[in-house]
């Protein structure tokens, strides 16, 4: 027992371990924190479809040969402002964007397919670490800027969360009383992409839903009480992180993406029970 | 009981399907072909076996193309599934379109 004590305090005695928790706080933050909204106005889809996005997009700009966040970032934002644009009325029905979007996976394959024969020498694992993440492997640059982008995206949310609460909660009334409803979803959407960018270098594409879904569902079974719950959301997604991340040091053979989103389902799990034992 | 052998039977499948296709890209080989047939037919028999010639029509020529280009075979599975979805779209979109004008001109 003492020898996992000795480790976890030389923990943050490590510089991969420090840029980890500095970018994974930011990243948490704003997960919990957008994915609070995504779950009030039931958007978690467009969640599953931007972890598609992010893996095509990241993956192009390899195979392009620019920096993978900018493919990264350009492909979430873009597919989430145009989603919000088409909105309801492109009235796109599931096969049609299931379709899309498993076409779009297709095409980031060949783009892994590019980027690997491309650069014989280069590393072959850069399709595993979209897909699952490598917050171990950031950079201190890579790190504080992820952790600026997490900060930005959580106060943007903040100053416009009573109308976004709003317009979430009840779109029609909040339009009535003059809440520009089109353009905060717009905008919201917007910000998902960023979030789904930033989620993507922590635990890679194919788990970025988990992160941006159960501590947010946690905190939806916890409280009623709004101001609680995005409070709650936003600490149990970085308590996640950080969980995740003392874990797997402690454990090396678990990848840190498995074990923040282990930390994540676990409470959500407790939460549900919780919930349940209530008996509401 | 019958909808649990169905789904143990979807999740033969899906194993199935995922040696061809990986498992990220299962969702394009199962559910874009039968998603074709029912654009193009609303007869259950003849939408089944259409269903499954689509399939086969996709992989069979999905690997046959991969084998002489270097790039992979899920990126044209998944591309030629897609292809003959929205073939089938804009192919029935069109006809729909063509019969409402045959209907107004018959109109005098």
């Amino acid at each position: 027992m003492s020898a996992e004590l000795a480790i976890l305090a030389s923990l943050l005695s490590q510089s991969f371990m420090r840029n980890a928790f500095v970018a994974g706080t930011g990243i948490g933050a704003c997960c919990g924190l957008i994915g609070y909204f995504v779950v009030l106005r039931g958007q978690l889809f467009t969640g599953d479809a931007l972890s598609h996005v992010a893996f095509t997009g990241a993956l192009a700009a390899l195979a392009a040969g620019f920096d993978l966040r900018l493919g990264l970032f350009g492909a979430t934002i873009a597919v989430g402002l145009g989603m919000g644009l088409l909105g309801r009325s492109a009235r796109a029905d599931d096969v049609v964007i299931g379709s899309v979007f498993a076409w779009m996976m297709g095409l980031g394959v060949l783009f892994l397919s590019l980027y690997a024969s491309g650069n014989s020498a280069a590393n072959g694992t850069a399709g595993v670490s979209v897909l699952f993440g490598s917050i171990l492997g950031l950079t201190p640059g890579a790190a504080w800027t992820a952790a600026l982008i997490g900060a930005g995206v959580c106060a943007l949310v903040l100053i416009a969360a009573r109308p976004l609460l709003f317009a979430s909660i009840d779109e029609a009334v909040a339009a009535a009383a003059g809440v520009p409803v089109r353009a905060i979803g717009i905008a919201f959407l917007g910000l998902v992409g960023v979030t789904a960018a930033e989620t993507t270098q922590a635990v890679g594409a194919l788990l970025l839903l988990g992160l941006l879904a159960a501590p947010a569902a946690a905190a939806h079974k916890l409280t009623a009480r709004p101001a609680a719950a995005i409070a709650l959301s936003t600490g149990l997604a970085v308590l996640s992180v950080w969980a995740g991340l003392a874990l797997s040091y402690v454990a090396p053979s678990l990848p840190p993406s498995f074990c923040i989103i282990a930390v994540a389902a676990v409470l959500f799990v407790g939460a549900s029970a919780w919930r349940a034992s209530r008996g509401f | 009981m019958l909808s649990i052998g169905f789904l143990f039977l979807l999740g033969i499948a899906v194993a199935e399907a995922s040696q061809i296709t990986g498992s990220l890209l299962v969702f394009a080989l199962l559910v874009l072909p039968p998603a074709t047939a029912q654009v193009v037919t609303g007869r259950p028999g003849l939408g089944m076996a259409l269903s499954v010639a689509i399939a086969l029509t996709v992989t069979w020529l999905g690997l046959s193309i991969a084998y002489y280009t270097p790039y992979p075979t899920g990126f044209y599975i998944t591309s030629l599934g897609f292809a003959g979805y929205v073939a089938a779209r804009v192919a029935r979109a069109t006809e729909g379109r063509t019969r409402r004008q045959i209907t107004a001109s018959a109109r005098p």
